[in-house]
């Protein structure tokens, strides 16, 4: 079946912004999809709200479109273009309910346009609890006993039938948001209102509990033609009861027989055949030890497991998937790694992989830590070897969580029993206490019981405990052990550790007895076949067949796992790297852990390393390519806090030098740099120790800002009001001496200004300044960023500029560079700088057409900023780009959604159009905000904040919403003659306001902090009932000043849907 | 105790032995099949073989006693990457390594398989020997010279006739090397079988009364048995036939055709074929060094199964008769059951056969 030719124009959804559950896998996919459509002569069109994507470049699909995911805009870019056809099953959730929707409302009919790959039954029919039930009924293969119920009554009915533990399962959500397992009636009664309410249909499937089985991935792929293959099997080590995408996974599954890989194998085949599906598909499965099977749930969309498998195994699901869509069948389609074969035939790995997700509890501590079915994950991260061990261990010092082992990051003083409780209850760090467990000897037979986790895992585990104990009690066997020790996956710095030794010390005798990693190829053939993909793995095993790749090298290091402070916004920063680089005719070799995103797409480099972002395993690939040098300011924090140890082992880091980098991160030197040319900060000291800490705020005067100093994403950053504050705040604080400092400055309310330049160190380009809607003290990250600026004056912008400038020649910037400021007045304060790419460099992009990595890379490599775009601040685009942080509030319970300091946000939205108003409408919408006419809106007002908070309220009053407000608030409201519904306070009387916020009586709520922000305050409660009921809370007037903005002005003008070739005036390029 | 996989050209592997400690040689094959080592070692047509499993982590569910494909492990030794020594299974599984004392079988591990699999790529299938070290070289050069494949399927063929009982029709499975999945695959479908020895006269077949006969898959080079031709020819001339694997060259050899050598031939479990009946893609299991050339057939037989890699014949179906012979396994075991169906098509043939001499 040759490709069809009434197929010439093919939009493509994306996924949106970024919340737990809907990652950058779907950029992954998307930009593959877009690629594989263009190769065969389709234009793309291509439609994400995402700003921080490589799809969304216009280099990727044709024509792209930066709007809101509505079923309103999207019909307006379908009539505005005219597609063929919609690929809907590339968009993650997001994707599949817009393509429904579109189908259902007749919009797709009336434009004739054909939804493409999968069909829609085919989708209806997998994702309605019922409707799925019924064919697996008429196939014949079992799955767990089930009801579908839109009742609490129903719910209790089941219950009382099939008796407890069960499961809910709402329907139609991402990464299993508000499901669980149920233990009782009670528990129904809390859970399953919440349940339906997250439900776009109001339909929740209770289950019977299959806890405890194996649960078994199959992602597999079926063309138009009914042939059908599995890409990759993937066993969860952590069985059914924990969410895949919060479960340790392996690749191919280790503990089945042939019999039994066969089965599921056939069972997922014949389940994609009779859904006729034309595309990828994931299929969950549970297998129980005596061999009986369920089937869990069907996918027929590419995924975060499709990214992981495709990963696996070097076959490219998403972009097979959109090959298919347009007619081709898996026999017609070349094997991209082997060349000499097609798509039709099922990858054979030599090799095992292993994906660890990569929780945000480090940022909340007081999140819920217990993994169940409601995924909490934010990223992931995969490590391949030829022993299940290695990939483990390359996985964990992946993570960057501080573990360069399996071992070691359990405190010895801890209870054998305390260390088997945490073992057994699933949660982030499980997996160590598991392995300390076994280490000290626990039996796996007992603690397989216990945890139901498959023997042979745990016999692995339990052997490298073996090894790792050994040495600790012999720490001179370590030189004779050496080979095996790196076998397992040992890191040379927990053997060093161990052995009494410097890391530096085992490297080289490494080096001395030739135990250096050979380098392997992922081939999907298993070596049958000649390959070309450029695509390896480390092992320690003898033969290296990594070839010497000619011309000049430079590395690029990646950011690794996606978590909160360091998102997909790196990755796509570092793919713009490579693609720089490979313009220059350089090799770029890409260094990375992450499955999920593009820049491990093994087409976006020259060579990729799929290897954990430490010192030790890029030295190795440094010595194995010996390239001109390595870029670090692409890949966040991760590749910054590798520039050190890189620069001490000889490694030229090619772009800001060490020193610069150093300067702009250490304090000190920061502070010289300052002062020397007279740039103002906020007053501010260091402080090593509790005392010095109390001193510095005293002598700074409160608030201050209080921060540790070498983090992400400002963990554990506070404001901090008065002294009995701060000494709560170190009390809980871990981290605090000389090698940790902490950061305590005087925190100034004000405007804040951020802007990303590019520099050579003596010539500046600025391509805007952005200026956050919150004031200072919200993260920068979790502000609404406008861009040009409104309300700073352009005496103020031009001190920006002189202040970017200045330090861009302090700092000898080489490359890209970030700057916050503050504003109060029109006295500007520097608040940090970071001689790096940023999380804003993307939607800068986008936003101005700019190409600042492309130009960072020029300057890095040639010392010389080009002139393309001139120097200085550019002139601000006739467009107004808006940037909204997203959250994923709901799936964390226990989390506050107050916004603060310390940045929670997960992913972002762009909102462009003609002016201000326009701009913020498009944003909010992107970011998930709705508020139809007449909607009903909640306002609990703190008292320092009423004042300000009246005209926007008395505004929105006079747009037609309704105002409902507690006590306090409703007074003052009153007094200024706002009409508004009384709502009573917790407690008081029923139904109260947690009542009526559960029940979905509002559409939004406006709930302003007090600070200190103490958990059990009735704020806080507002605040998590909202979230979870999935609706937006402001917890900033700012915000909510933003919002009526953009409400206002979408009574007086129309929005403009353009695409972003034309808001750039990009011409579309066929 | 340290081993060394020789090869004639001089190239050496080294690893770690376990089971029976002594030289063996053979025909060094790779199979790239993630599960199913058991089967694979059991399966006959692997006798005279060397089978170096491309999987690095092997045995890590134990051996278990429905998996054998016959009652004895037939490779003359196991090279792996990894042996789990630790297999978890429900069934009290066996670690492989007990397994290949049992049968007194050297395997060789810790080898870098990749490499290896990389060099018989390249280099054809060779001969070769696993050596534990201090082995004499003279031992070990001799046992390299003296590699003889001719006579495989008479070591692996069932000395006597055996029966499944069963009240369907009858059918003879001739065993040049007979794996259970194809008898199980035929019970299943309700037949009654008989499994006779590769050398059986066609009056002592003719004797058992068969509605249909299967020739097996076997090992060695077809070539080398032309005296096993004359029963295929008696075979193909009276009954409904199904050739699987040595089966199915034998039938090309019988008509008057050809074989030749693979390269490394085909040994794995994500062999694509199109089944021309359908158009349909299958994954299949693969374990063969040679193939049907189908030239001088083709006025007799066309072509139904074709491998998508390489275009080799898979499968040959007769214009008129009902004879099916397939060049893969459709039984599986180990592998995917994709083409599973051809034994229903063979089941038809039968039934029909049945039918007609009852009536």
């Amino acid at each position: 079946m040759p490709k069809r030719k009434d197929i010439q124009k093919v939009l493509v959804i994306g996924s949106g912004p970024i919340v737990i559950g809907q990652a950058a896998e779907f950029d992954y996919a998307g930009s593959q999809a877009c690629r594989a459509l263009k190769e065969e002569g389709a234009r793309v069109v291509l439609v994400n709200s995402n700003p921080a994507t490589i799809m969304t470049d216009l280099s990727v699909a044709d024509t792209v479109y930066i709007e809101p995911m509505t079923v309103s805009f999207l019909a307006y870019v379908l009539g505005k273009e005219r597609p063929d056809g919609i690929i809907p099953t590339l968009g993650g959730q997001l994707g599949l309910n817009l393509a429904a929707e579109l189908a259902r409302t007749g919009i797709l009919t009336d434009l004739g346009i054909e939804i493409l790959g999968t069909p829609l039954s085919a989708i209806e029919q997998a994702e309605d609890r019922e409707a799925f039930r019924r064919l697996m009924v008429h196939l014949n293969h079992p799955i767990p006993g089930s009801q579908s119920v839109t009742a609490v009554e129903q719910g209790l009915a089941f219950a009382a039938q099939a008796g407890y533990p069960l499961i809910l399962r709402p329907a139609y959500t991402l990464g299993g948001s508000g499901g669980g397992f149920v233990a009782n009636d009670r528990e129904m009664l809390e859970r399953l209102p919440r349940a339906l309410a997250l439900s776009p249909i109001g339909q929740v499937l209770i289950e019977e509990s299959i806890a405890g089985w194996k649960e078994i991935e199959y992602e597999v792929i079926r063309d138009g033609r009914g042939n059908a293959i599995s890409v990759c099997n993937m066993e969860n080590v952590d069985p059914v009861g924990v969410h895949t995408g919060d479960s340790i996974v392996v690749a191919p599954s280790q503990t089945l027989s042939n019999q039994e890989y066969q089965k599921l194998r056939t069972v997922s085949l014949q389940i994609i055949d009779s859904l006729r599906v034309q595309g990828g598909c994931n299929v969950q499965l549970a297998l129980n030890r005596d061999g009986d099977y369920r089937v869990i749930e069907v996918n027929p969309r590419v995924s975060r497991s499709s990214a992981l498998a495709s990963k696996a195994t070097g076959y490219p699901i998403a972009r097979i998937a959109a090959k298919i869509a347009i007619g081709l069948s898996l026999d017609e389609i070349p094997n991209p790694v082997t060349e000499k074969t097609t798509a039709a035939f099922e990858p054979a790995l030599d090799y095992t992989v292993v994906k660890i997700p990569r929780w945000p509890f480090d940022k909340f501590p007081d999140a819920d830590r217990e993994l169940g079915t409601q995924m909490k994950a934010t990223g992931e991260v995969m490590a391949i070897d030829r022993t299940f061990t290695g990939a483990l261990q390359k996985a964990v010092r992946s993570l960057e969580i501080k573990q360069p082992s399996l071992f070691g990051a359990v405190p010895a003083q801890l209870s054998d029993n305390e260390v088997r409780q945490r073992a057994i209850k699933p949660t982030d760090d499980r997996l160590f206490y598991l392995a300390e467990y076994l280490r000290r000897g626990g039996e796996v037979g007992e603690l397989e019981q216990a945890t139901r986790i498959d023997a042979w895992f745990l016999h692995e585990i339990a052997r490298i405990a073996a090894m790792d104990s050994a040495l600790e009690r012999d720490p001179q066997s370590w030189r004779e052990n050496l080979r095996a020790l790196k076998e397992e996956g040992f890191a040379d710095d927990r053997i060093a550790a161990l052995a009494g030794v410097e890391p530096d010390q085992v490297a080289a005798a490494r080096r001395k007895t030739d135990v250096e990693p050979a380098y392997k190829m992922v081939d999907t053939c298993a070596g049958e076949f000649p390959a070309r993909t450029p695509y390896f793995y480390s092992t320690y095993d003898r033969e290296d067949e990594a070839l010497a790749l000619g011309g000049e090298r430079v590395i690029v290091l990646g950011s690794g796992p996606i978590r909160i402070g360091q998102g997909i916004e790196f990755d796509a920063a570092s793919v713009y790297a490579l693609k720089a680089l490979r313009a220059r005719k350089l090799q770029a070799i890409m260094i990375n852990s992450n499955p999920e995103t593009v820049s491990t797409d093994f087409n976006e480099s020259d060579r990729l390393y799929f290897e954990p972002l430490t010192l030790e395993d890029v030295l190795n690939v440094v010595a194995k390519e010996r390239p001109i040098g390595v870029m670090v300011q692409f890949g966040g924090q991760t590749a910054i806090n590798l520039a050190a140890g890189l620069d001490r082992h000889g490694v030229k880091i090619l772009g800001t030098s060490l020193a610069g980098l150093t300067a702009a991160e250490d304090r000190r030197s920061f502070d010289a740099v300052l002062e020397r040319h007279q740039l103002r900060r906020p007053p501010g000291m260091t402080a090593t120790t509790v005392g010095d800490a109390k001193r510095a705020a005293a002598a700074i005067g409160f608030p201050v800002l209080v921060r540790p100093s070498f983090v992400l994403g400002g963990r554990a950053m506070r404001i901090v009001d008065d002294g009995d504050q701060l000494e709560q705040y170190l009390d809980q604080l871990i981290e605090i001496g000389p090698d940790q400092p902490l950061l305590v400055d005087r925190y100034l309310n004000g405007l804040e200004l951020e802007v990303d330049a590019v520099s050579d160190g003596e010539r500046i380009l600025i391509p805007a300044v952005m200026e956050h809607v919150e004031r200072a003290g919200v993260h920068s990250g979790d502000s609404l960023a406008v861009l040009p600026p409104r309300r700073a004056s352009p005496a103020l912008i031009d001190e920006v500029v002189r202040y970017t400038e200045t330090l861009c020649r302090a700092l000898e910037v080489r490359g890209l560079i970030n700057v916050q400021f503050v504003a109060v007045g029109e006295s500007l304060y520097v608040i940090e700088a970071n001689p790096r790419s940023s999380r804003t460099v993307p939607f800068l992009i986008k936003a101005t057409g700019i190409p600042l990595v492309d130009l960072a890379i020029e300057a890095a490599l040639s010392g010389r900023l080009p002139d393309r775009y001139g120097y200085g601040l550019a002139s601000p685009p006739k467009h107004v780009a808006v940037k909204m942080p997203v959250f994923s509030f709901a799936k964390l319970g226990k989390v506050d959604a107050a916004l603060g300091p310390e940045m929670k946000s997960t992913g972002e939205a762009m909102g462009l159009d003609t002016d201000v108003a326009g701009a913020l409408y498009k944003a909010l919408l992107a970011g998930g905000f709705r508020l139809r006419a007449g909607g009903k809106v909640l306002a609990t007002i703190a008292d320092a904040d009423k004042e300000e908070a009246i005209p926007l309220l008395r505004a929105l009053e006079a747009m037609g919403y309704a105002l409902y407000a507690t006590e306090g608030t409703l007074a003052r409201l009153s007094l200024a003659g706002v009409p508004a519904t009384p709502v009573h306070r917790i407690g008081v009387r029923h139904p109260d306001i947690i009542d009526l916020i559960g029940q979905g009586t509002f559409d939004l709520v406006v709930d302003t902090i007090t600070r200190g922000g103490r958990q059990e305050s009735e704020g806080f409660l507002i605040r998590r009932t909202t979230v979870e009921r999935g609706i937006m809370c402001l917890t900033s007037l700012d915000t909510l000043r933003a919002a009526v903005t953009a409400l206002a002005g979408r009574h007086q003008k129309s929005v403009a849907v353009r695409s972003l070739n034309e808001w750039l005036n990009v011409d579309v390029v066929h | 105790m340290r081993a060394t996989l020789i090869f004639r050209d001089g190239a050496r592997f080294a690893g770690r032995l376990m089971g029976a400690p002594k030289v063996v040689a053979g025909e060094v094959v790779f199979n790239t099949s993630m599960t199913g080592y058991q089967e694979i070692l059991t399966d006959p047509s692997y006798s005279g073989q060397l089978v170096v499993l491309t999987y690095p982590l092997i045995g890590n569910y134990g051996t278990l006693a429905e998996a054998s494909e016959s009652l004895f492990l037939w490779a003359e030794a196991l090279i792996a990457h990894r042996i789990s020594p630790t297999p978890s299974h429900s069934g009290d599984p066996w670690t492989v390594e007990r397994y290949l004392e049992a049968y007194a079988k050297p395997g060789l591990v810790e080898v870098d398989t990749r490499a290896l699999t990389r060099y018989l790529r390249q280099q054809g299938t060779q001969i070769a020997a696993v050596v534990p070290d201090g082995t004499p070289e003279a031992v070990w050069r001799q046992q390299l010279a003296e590699v003889d494949l001719k006579a495989s399927v008479y070591r692996v063929t069932t000395r006597q006739p055996f029966s499944v009982p069963g009240n369907g029709p009858r059918t003879v499975v001739v065993d040049y090397g007979a794996k259970n999945s194809i008898v199980k695959s035929l019970v299943d479908r309700g037949l009654q079988v008989t499994v006779v020895p590769a050398v059986t006269t066609p009056r002592a077949l003719d004797a058992i009364k068969p509605h249909g006969v299967v020739l097996s898959n076997g090992p060695g080079n077809p070539a080398d048995v032309p005296e096993l031709l004359p029963l295929v020819r008696h075979v193909l001339d009276r009954y409904p036939t199904f050739g699987i694997c040595l089966g199915h060259q034998l039938i090309g050899l019988a008509e008057g055709g050809t074989t030749y050598a693979l390269k490394f031939g085909h040994h794995g479990a994500n062999h694509p074929l199109r089944d021309e009946n359908t158009g349909r893609v299958l994954i299949t299991a693969q374990n063969h060094g040679y193939a049907v050339d189908p030239k001088t057939l083709l006025d007799r037989y066309r072509v139904r199964l074709v491998h998508l890699h390489d275009g080799t014949v898979e499968g040959l179906q007769h214009l008129k008769r009902p004879i099916l012979s397939v060049q893969h396994h459709p039984e599986a075991g180990p592998g995917p059951l994709d083409s599973v169906y051809l034994f229903d098509q063979f089941l038809e043939w039968v039934q029909e056969e049945a039918a007609h001499a009852e009536a």
